[in-house]
């Protein structure tokens, strides 16, 4: 493999960004804001705290301008690499790179670095005043270089993220604001559920790198309390420092971001299929693994349950599900050829080409597997025999079939050749829901659990077994009439046409 | 050179290329031709491996497309009709850009970039910024993008579309001097006339299947088998209408002035004693002489006028 260096797709966009008058431009303004941003503190005339020599000026200086920085360098790479793909696909480019022998990686790497480098190269431009003003304020160099680090890390990730949007479009602006909303919305959320008073996920607040960087810069107790008392959070039951959860968060994010983009980036858009069917299943493992590694069972107020941490466990495989089937959807092409197998060949069921309801399946027993696991290893705060095992299969099967009938609504959809089918079908389905519920709620109760998988987490009196099997059985045949349409949609153009075998040659 | 086998791709319920088996040896330059519609670019783009089909394969130089596109696409230099180029860079780092994208070593690539530009008649503009350059300068960029790093094949689709007559002049001269050097061309157009000249072999498109495919002179021949044209011309009074006319296995006479085109259905025989028995009967022949059928009169014939 080539240097980074040396990647075609850097060289482009660092010949096109960085010409020598917009380098000059870019330095000439970034330097002028930190200068000025310096001088605003240490002029005399602003407020008694910002005498010359105050030692805490530095500090908050540093963490002014590392706070800029770190904001242009998200929202830059974000807003740029979201629009990247679906751009060049627009002017028509994509198909040319697409054509040459640049593989998926170089051209990944190339862009994750190439597409946000001016603002790389302006946040290089102010480095050096971070760095003195850290080193001025009293901050160990080792402390400023990691947090740098994970910078590039959290970018990097970013970058990805709005790559794999990018690539999913043709809209090049379509998936900015969902990142925007995003990056703003979740990490504040999942911030907060980390820091709330008797949180079982504390670990969550490491998806704010900064949380774990601050005992890098020994912060003192501040009335902040939560946060300085996140330094080391556990993982699999054990206290490890939060900077480290960060980044095996945000790698092992990158690490799925990476392979779906690998795996399609030089595919056309109606081919993309994000995960293959394995690693779909490895996917709900993953997440599995990681919420479970999060999850602090130590005994603290308010107490846990077994069963709270089984209604918790069974919402998150609920959405796992949903977004294995939605990662694996199959593109029409595919399902033709899936359509060649007799409905009595194991291919049938196990083709990569297939709709995605057996994989599904698959998940969900890795997800079960992964429970019993997860019950067996934290006997020690919750005993073996308080896990409901039983019932968390049962209910774990409801969500699968209502999953299941969805997915492959969506995956009709597609066959359907509807314009932006997986938005339509999202509709429907809402729609579908609503209606449910509305009946439900005002005509005949039985039908949250006949027709909504909210009957898996309602208690008997809402939703007695008997509705909830009446519920399972209609789904079922639902689902069996969807495979039944879709076969039926995928059969006869395969008979209908001839060979093209013309005269001549 | 390319081969497709068993091609075939489906959108949902259309059938763009329908189960295509077609073979085109090396050197020869194929003109794809058919109404907008037809599938010609999905098997072009089938044929750089953009597009996966449904069913069956395509090899270029030996290579299978999809199996091991890198190797594949070291052979190919593809073109589309409409297309964009990156405007922030100058032509020769566009260029540059390329040919270490298809994994030229650095060395060959400088003077093979000099040697690019001159063919394409770029050298003015070498350092100048391609945003620059006009609609028919920023084809030509396309074609010297395209081979730039020497393909054995040329997959090119319309690439004469939105090009005034002299840009669509030049594209052709570049093309001829590349059949020249022995490139295999795939070039698809629904402007026959850009195709005249150029092509040694066509293939009628038509709702995804080949109506056709061959040699031109074979095709030509084939269809000319039962009639040819004869083109006329005279001097004098002469009541060629009706002189004609009166001939067996002539038809479709058309006279304008003191030229006419006929059909003739004779064997090769008759025709060869058509010309004697014309001046016995009084006719002042200037000119006589059989009227060769262009790709455009081919494809009238050969197409059966479906679109998808």
């Amino acid at each position: 493999m080539e240097p980074l260096w040396r990647n075609p797709e850097l060289i482009r966009h660092a010949r096109a960004e960085l010409r020598p008058a917009r380098m000059a431009t870019a330095a000439v303004v970034s330097v002028l804001l930190c200068a000025l941003i310096i001088l605003m503190f240490y002029h005399p005339g602003i407020g008694t705290t910002s005498a010359p020599g105050d030692r805490d000026i530095p500090k908050i200086l540093y963490s002014l301008l590392l706070s800029i920085q770190a904001l242009v360098l998200c929202l830059w790479s974000l807003s740029s690499c979201s629009q990247v793909i679906a751009a060049e696909r627009s002017l028509k480019t994509f198909d040319f790179l697409r054509s040459t022998r640049l593989t998926s990686w170089e051209l990944l790497v190339g862009m994750v670095f190439g597409v946000p480098l001016m603002a790389y190269f302006a946040v290089a431009c102010t480095l050096p005043f971070t760095f003195i003003l850290g080193l001025y304020a009293g901050f160990p160099l080792l402390a400023i270089a990691v947090t740098y680090l994970m910078l590039l890390l959290v970018v990097v990730v970013l970058s990805l993220a709005a790559l794999t949007i990018s690539m999913m479009t043709d809209r090049p602006r379509a998936g900015e604001v969902v990142l925007l909303v995003f990056l703003v919305a979740m990490p504040a959320w999942a911030f907060m559920i980390g820091v709330g008073g008797g949180s079982r996920f504390p670990g969550l607040s490491a998806i704010l790198a900064f949380v774990g960087l601050q005992p890098l810069y020994h912060v003192a107790p501040t009335p902040y309390e939560p946060i300085t008392n996140l330094t080391h959070v556990p993982f699999f039951g054990v206290p490890v420092p939060t900077l480290l959860v960060s980044i095996v968060l945000y790698a092992s994010v990158g690490a799925w971001l990476l392979l779906m983009l690998v795996r399609n980036l030089k595919k056309d858009r109606e081919d993309i299929r994000l995960l293959s069917r394995w690693q779909a299943v490895g996917l709900t493992a993953y997440l599995n693994v990681f919420v479970f590694a999060l999850l602090d069972l130590r005994p603290s107020y308010p107490p846990v349950s077994a069963t709270d941490v089984a209604f918790g466990y069974l919402g998150l495989n609920f959405l796992i599900l949903y977004t294995v089937g939605l990662a694996t959807l199959t593109p029409p092409g595919r399902l033709k050829a899936w359509c060649h197998f007799p409905a009595s060949s194991t291919q049938f069921y196990w083709s990569e080409d297939g709709p995605p309801s057996t994989w599904m399946a698959a998940s969900a027993v890795a997800a079960f597997l992964f429970f019993l696991l997860e019950a067996v290893v934290s006997r020690h705060f919750i005993p073996f025999s308080q896990w409901p095992v039983r019932a968390v299969a049962g209910y774990l099967f409801v969500l699968l079939v209502f999953a299941v009938r969805d997915v492959l609504f969506l995956q009709w959809c597609v066959l359907k050749g509807f314009q932006s089918p997986i938005v339509k079908g999202m509709l429907f389905l809402f729609l579908y829901y609503a209606t449910a519920f509305t009946i439900a709620g005002l005509f005949f109760h039985p039908a949250i659990a006949w027709l909504t998988p909210i009957g898996a987490f309602v208690g008997a009196k809402i939703a007695t077994p008997v509705s909830i099997a009446i519920g399972i059985l209609l789904q079922i045949a639902a689902s069996m009439y969807l495979v039944f349409t879709i076969r039926q949609r995928l059969s006869p153009s395969l008979t209908a046409s001839a060979p093209s075998n013309p005269r001549g040659f | 050179m390319i081969e497709f086998q068993g091609l075939r791709r489906e959108y949902g319920d259309l059938v763009a290329v329908r189960d295509l088996h077609v073979s085109i040896p090396e050197g020869e330059v194929y003109g794809l031709i058919g109404p907008n519609g037809a599938g010609k670019t999905t098997l072009i783009r089938m044929a750089c491996g953009l597009l996966t089909p449904t069913a069956g394969r395509v090899t270029i130089a030996g290579v299978d497309v999809h199996q091991n596109p890198e190797l594949a696409q070291s052979h190919i230099g593809y073109l589309s009709d409409f297309f964009s180029v990156y405007d922030g860079l100058k032509v020769w780092e566009y260029l540059d850009y390329f040919g270490r994208a298809y994994k030229m070593p650095i060395a060959r690539l400088t003077p093979r970039i000099d040697q690019v530009i001159q063919q394409v008649g770029l050298e003015v503009k070498r350092d100048v910024l391609a945003r620059g350059l006009s609609r028919g300068m920023k084809q030509r960029l396309g074609i010297a993008r395209a081979i730039i790093h020497k393909p054995k094949v040329l997959l090119l689709d319309e690439p004469a579309s939105g090009l005034d007559p002299k840009a669509r002049a030049d594209l052709r001269n570049l093309l001829l001097s590349l059949r020249a050097e022995g490139t295999t061309v795939l070039i698809s157009s629904h402007i026959l006339p850009d195709l005249e000249g150029f092509c040694t072999s066509i293939g009628v498109m038509e709702k995804g299947s080949l109506v056709r495919s061959g040699k031109i002179e074979e095709i030509s021949a084939q269809e000319s088998r039962h009639y040819c044209v004869v083109r006329l011309s005279w001097i004098g009074q002469a009541p060629v209408q009706q002189i004609l006319s009166s001939i067996e296995n002539i038809s479709d006479i058309a006279i304008r002035g003191s030229e006419g085109l006929f059909r003739f259905a004779g064997s090769d025989d008759e025709l060869a004693v058509l010309l004697p028995r014309l001046i016995a009967q009084g006719i002042r022949v200037v000119s006589f002489g059989e009227v060769k059928q262009t790709i455009e009169e081919l494809y009238l014939k050969l197409s059966r006028n479906e679109v998808m």
